[in-house]
């Protein structure tokens, strides 16, 4: 794979790369630095690129392995679990809420998930992975991601409904 | 579509048994400002999918930094793998170590023969004296050989480097021209 292939296969997937990062560390900095560390190990592994069956998958199971090995090193998670519960909390007692103050709500739910659970919501929800891919990226059985799914999916709902004012007033 | 295929289909996505077509329709769905007053819960989470998914990386990173780093990278690794500077650091410390090294030498043999001609005072010390002399002189000057040899095969290094480096710039040229949208000059990049 020379450089231009590199630019119009591998290139494409930036954002892609860059919004999984930034679920999984939370902050977009680090995000971006992650990218590029991707990138660069896909140059390394020119080479073979053309053996792997979706470039994409790769690039996301990269994505993947270097941001657990940045979570493992970090010594304090950047926001405590307690923290977003009460983010949560906290937008039922605005006077006001929109639904925009709820969507934001959705995000720090997403938080409280545990970090296989964040990835594959991430990857169906938001990225329209198949369940085939979700699987081959996180090394599971196809079955088991959709048991997680529904289990999160459930978890997040849980959070955002348990706030009793939750209903948003529409401007 | 109605609200109970809506209902019946939010069911199933929380058992996580819809397909990513359904998916796309309850996603669709809730994009409407008007949701029956029983569905609204479900809104905010579709919402923030639907925005998630059309989030970037920021254009500023992605033309300056990300794109040049990559870039640069991506042009240093294409011509060579070792480090220049790593490599001249390792001769210099070589250097540097066999020269201490030589000069304690000196002083030790300076130091043992000043001691023993004036300890002994006998008649065959200056000639012992004499032949410790050159044999660290020859030490010195074999030394310093073998460090000049080192200087001698880092200068063809350097030229080797240089002629890497032209082509490596001829190679930047051409691509640049092939793809120029791609390789512009992130400098020039607006």
């Amino acid at each position: 794979m020379n450089l231009q292939d590199f630019n119009t296969k591998v290139y494409p997937l930036k954002d892609k790369i860059f919004r999984f990062a930034r679920r999984m560390l939370e902050q977009s900095e680090e995000a971006e630095d992650l990218v590029q560390e991707v990138f660069i190990r896909m140059w390394k592994n020119r080479e073979k690129l053309d053996e792997y069956r979706s470039l994409e998958a790769l690039a996301m199971v990269t994505t993947k392995n270097l941001c657990l090995d940045k979570l493992k090193a970090r010594k304090f998670p950047v926001e405590s679990w307690n923290d977003q519960r009460q983010f949560i909390e906290s937008i039922a007692e605005e006077s006001r809420p929109d639904l925009s103050d709820f969507v934001s709500g959705v995000k720090q739910a997403m938080r409280t998930l545990p970090e296989h659970s964040r990835m594959i919501v991430h990857l169906r929800d938001i990225e329209g992975c198949e369940f085939e891919e979700i699987a081959d990226v996180l090394g599971m059985q196809e079955n088991a991601v959709r048991v997680a799914l529904s289990r999160a999916r459930k978890q997040i709902r849980g959070i955002l409904i348990n706030n009793k004012n939750y209903e948003y007033q529409r401007n | 579509m109605n609200i109970n295929e809506i209902e019946e289909l939010l069911g199933r996505y929380y058992e996580g048994e819809t397909t990513l077509e359904e998916e796309k329709q309850l996603k669709d769905f809730f994009l409407q400002d008007d949701i029956p007053e029983n569905l609204r819960q479900h809104q905010p989470l579709f919402r923030f999918f639907i925005a998630e998914a059309n989030e970037t990386l920021s254009e500023e990173n992605q033309d300056a930094s990300l794109n040049r780093k990559i870039e640069q990278y991506l042009g240093e690794t294409s011509t060579l793998r070792v480090h220049p500077g790593k490599k001249r650091l390792y001769y210099m410390s070589a250097m540097a170590a066999g020269l201490v090294l030589l000069i304690g030498l000196v002083f030790l043999i300076k130091n043992e023969a000043g001691r023993k001609g004036y300890i002994e005072n006998t008649q065959p010390s200056t000639e012992l004296a004499y032949n410790q002399t050159r044999q660290a002189l020859m030490m010195v000057s074999v030394g310093l050989n073998t460090g000049l040899d080192e200087v001698q095969r880092l200068k063809t290094l350097e030229n080797a480097l240089g002629q890497i480096q032209r082509i490596n710039k001829f190679y930047n040229y051409q691509t640049q021209f092939i793809n120029p949208e791609r390789m512009q000059d992130p400098s020039t990049n607006k």
